[in-house]
């Protein structure tokens, strides 16, 4: 009896505001405000508001047989209470159905377990903290930013008490497998690994309004055929992408919510099948296989690695100079201080400085605040040094 | 003295190190007396000139058949006589190569007739089409110094750079007038032995009909002689100046940065400016003294190249690039905040930079290779290749401030002697090879 697995991403970044050489040592504000009430503002009205209210639709309509999984950042979370605090009203009210789970994560949507293991477990603890004040849970499953994945970060994930880990499903990593199955992570014990489905998740996320594609436009009924005929073949299927494409990445009118508005009523149809939210699954299915990841993976561009974040030497450079801080951000006890220090981590910084050009280019492109990678650069170098400048003259009191 | 000056940049249209020049050449000229109209390819409406000179656009000009059929006929001559030149430069290039005169034959206002063929018109500076401006501007500016010249009889027509020598050329044919060249810097300067052969060959050409050519540097004349063949007699050396009595606004630095060294390269991010060396040589003074900041202000086709190579060294922390200035204030504010600036240029015809940072209070290292370095005897000098004597010289700077104090005081009072005033005496000098009354 296969389960199907939705699992959203929802984030925003703190995007930063120009900041010039000038500034250093001057000025510290780092953040584009306006920007990013605006960002946060049109999205809420495009995407997060009537998402939420067709997810609200979709539970009560469906009576508990409809079931989703949430992950949000902590910079998602506080930029809503600064500029749209109705949104986070309405994921209260989802949460409230007792049909939806909330995951954790890094608190900064940061690459912090790269550099150092105590600065990852303390925003990953933070997060926790806040799920359980926003929304009553104690997450007991976890993904990583990005769904950047290892065998040792399913170590460390199980070491902190979580019963499940997602990744991505990487063609290279599953071989002959598919990822339609619960796993465990190799070297761990008891944790359970659950990998995404890119294939039926892009499907959705990239692909739904593509006019090239040989299934626009792609119908609901389609959809779940496609599930249906995977039947015998699979426990659970994970369906993990971005909240943000549902009226945002892929518009209104590209019919992405009557396209959610009519899918569980397809998939129910067929009392095999029913929907489940991470940890639901991860409890009721047992694990087939070990699967050894022994570097990064993540869901993001064509590589499925971390070269989206840190493959030129402008990221190398920017990862090296944020981490270097790390030492004197640690003997510091400034909320201030600190806060910026969270928010510089935010991986996007380092997504806007990436180079590739192609498909994957345009992707950075769309997200990218920026002109070109390299005003990325310089612009975060120059809010870096002047956070620098600060830390060494608190340390030094 | 009338001056009828041909330019492509003037402040505030379009302004680099030649605009700069191009206001402190007029405004010194125009307190000797000199009745000076300066014609540039276009204008902005609203810009207001800097100086007392009379500025005039080569846009919006009619320009008649009869005038673009001399303009050909010129070029045709030219072509023919290349051979002529050719044996007769021995000779004596001071006697007109071209066989006949057209000031003897041709009315000015033969030119002026109703059969107007085209409004020219220019976005002036430099884009894509740069070689068509070139072409268009010779005729168009011709026009304008024909217009002029009959308005009020001139004694000179004084052209800036490459750009503007076809036009010089052109005009200097039609009208008789003479032509002095005035070379700020040339393609060996830009581009070193890779430059394009179309500009060289405008500039020789440009200098072969010039009646006399003012050098920026003794060490520009000797590219002009040495590359370009032209005959030494007929080269004047005239450095530029500074504007001393500039108000230099004075800039708080912020506190919180007061105790860090910055060291300062600000120039076109170009071949021409050496700025590999000074990324290069950053990199060795950061081994040593790790707090170093270093900015590379400007921006150029290197600038990518240039953060590619700060990335990979790993340095992007105390290394910053805080591209093109917005305006004369924050180059000002930029000098101010320096501890040292460098002009590691591979090959600087003069180098008006150094002269402001002098101004602003900056000490200065330039390379060996720059022509301002024959009038500033105390500036600090390194070969721009030598990349370990250069971080060498940025760290005895920064370790030992009071020599490089001394060698900014010395450099300042150096600087007191380069006025604007003092070129244009040379430039009239140079004007005296050509017209009498002068």
């Amino acid at each position: 009896m296969p389960s199907v697995c939705f699992y959203f991403q929802v984030h925003q970044p703190y995007r930063l505001r120009e900041f010039r050489f000038f500034d250093i040592g001057v000025d510290n504000d780092y953040e584009d405000v306006e920007k990013n009430r605006a960002v946060m503002q049109k999205v809420a009205a495009k995407c997060y508001l009537p998402m939420n209210a067709l997810m609200l639709e979709l539970i009560k309509r469906h009576q508990g047989r409809f079931r989703i999984s949430f992950s949000m950042t902590g910079s998602f979370i506080e930029q809503c209470l600064e500029y749209a605090p109705e949104v986070l009203e309405s994921f209260k009210k989802l949460a409230d159905t007792g049909c939806v789970e909330f995951l954790d994560e890094t608190d900064n949507h940061s690459l912090s377990f790269i550099f150092s293991e105590d600065e990852f477990r303390a925003q990953v603890a933070r997060h926790r903290k806040r799920m359980e004040e926003l929304f009553g849970q104690k997450p007991r499953a976890f993904r990583n930013t990005e769904l950047v994945y290892s065998n040792s970060i399913a170590r460390i994930a199980e070491d902190m008490g979580y019963d499940v880990v997602l990744a991505e499903g990487v063609d290279s990593i599953l071989d002959w497998r598919t990822p339609d199955f619960v796993y465990h992570p190799e070297g761990c014990g008891r944790i359970k690994l659950m990998m995404k489905n890119h294939k039926l998740s892009d499907d959705i996320a990239f692909r739904f309004s593509d006019h090239s594609w040989e299934h626009y436009p792609l119908m609901a009924e389609t959809f779940a055929g496609w599930l249906k005929g995977m039947k015998g073949g699979s426990d659970v299927i994970n369906l993990f992408m971005d909240y943000e494409t549902f009226g945002e990445h892929q518009w209104a009118d590209t019919g992405i919510f009557d396209f959610m508005r009519a899918l569980p009523d397809f998939v129910l149809a067929d009392p095999d099948f029913d929907f489940l939210t991470v940890s639901e699954a991860a409890d009721r299915y047992p694990a087939r296989g070990w699967i050894d990841v022994p570097y990064y993976t993540s869901w993001a561009d064509a590589e499925r690695d971390i070269s989206a974040w840190i493959r030129n030497d402008m990221q190398k450079d920017a990862f090296r100079a944020l981490y270097e801080c790390q030492f004197l951000a640690a003997r510091v006890d400034d909320s201030e201080l600190l806060e910026d220090w969270q928010r510089l981590q935010c991986s996007d910084h380092f997504y806007y400085m990436c180079t590739k050009s192609a498909a994957d280019g345009n992707v950075h492109k769309y997200f990218s605040p920026y002109k070109a990678p390299a005003d990325a650069y310089v612009n975060f170098m120059n809010v870096l040094a002047d956070f620098r400048i600060r830390l060494l003259a608190k340390v030094g009191q | 003295m009338r001056v009828l000056m041909l330019g492509w940049e003037f402040p505030p249209h379009i302004s680099g190190g030649l605009g700069t020049a191009c206001l402190g050449i007029t405004q010194g000229l125009t307190e000797k007396g000199v009745d000076l109209t300066f014609i540039l390819p276009s204008m902005k409406d609203d810009g207001k000139s800097q100086s007392e000179a009379k500025l005039r656009s080569a846009s919006g000009v009619p320009i008649s058949h009869a005038l673009k059929k001399a303009v050909e006929q010129v070029r045709q001559q030219k072509k023919h006589d290349e051979f002529t030149e050719l044996l007769m430069r021995p000779v004596n290039a001071r006697l007109h190569p071209y066989g006949y005169d057209y000031s003897q034959s041709v009315d000015a206002n033969a030119f002026n007739g109703d059969d107007i063929a085209e409004i020219s018109h220019f976005h002036g500076g430099y884009k894509d089409d740069l070689m068509d401006e070139v072409y268009r501007f010779s005729t168009a500016a011709a026009a304008v110094v024909l217009e002029e010249n009959a308005k009020k009889k001139a004694d000179v027509i004084h052209a800036h750079d490459w750009m503007t020598y076809p036009a010089a050329t052109i005009a200097s044919r039609l009208s008789g007038l003479p032509f002095v060249a005035h070379l700020h810097a040339t393609e060996f300067d830009r581009c070193g032995d890779n430059g394009w052969d179309v500009i060289y060959g405008i500039e020789r050409d440009g200098l072969h009909a010039a009646d006399h050519v003012i050098a920026v540097s003794e060490r520009t004349k000797r590219i002009a002689v040495e590359r370009y063949g032209v005959p030494e007699h007929k080269v004047s050396v005239v450095y530029n100046g500074a504007f001393l009595n500039e108000d230099i606004p004075t800039f708080e630095i912020p506190e919180a940065i007061k105790n860090e060294k910055r060291v300062l390269f600000m120039a076109r991010i170009t071949f021409q400016k050496g700025p590999e060396y000074f990324v290069e040589a950053a990199r060795l003074v950061l081994n040593e003294m790790p707090n170093t900041r270093f900015i590379m202000a400007g921006s150029g086709d290197l600038l990518p190249r240039m953060m590619k190579r700060v990335a990979e060294l790993r340095m992007g922390s105390q290394f910053h690039f805080p591209g093109f200035m917005r305006g004369k204030n924050e180059v000002y504010r930029m000098y101010s905040m320096a501890d040292l600036f460098v002009m590691p240029s591979v090959s600087e015809p003069f180098g008006i930079a150094p002269l402001e940072a002098l101004q602003c209070g900056a000490p200065i290292l330039i390379s060996k290779q720059s022509g301002c370095a024959e009038v500033l005897p105390a500036a600090l000098t390194v070969d721009y290749w030598d990349v370990r004597r250069m971080a060498d010289r940025i760290m005895d700077c920064l370790n030992y401030p009071v020599m490089a104090q001394e060698s900014l005081r010395q450099c300042q009072a150096d600087l007191q002697l380069l006025t604007w005033g003092r070129a244009a005496e040379g430039i009239l000098q140079a004007y005296s090879h050509v017209c009498p009354n002068a």
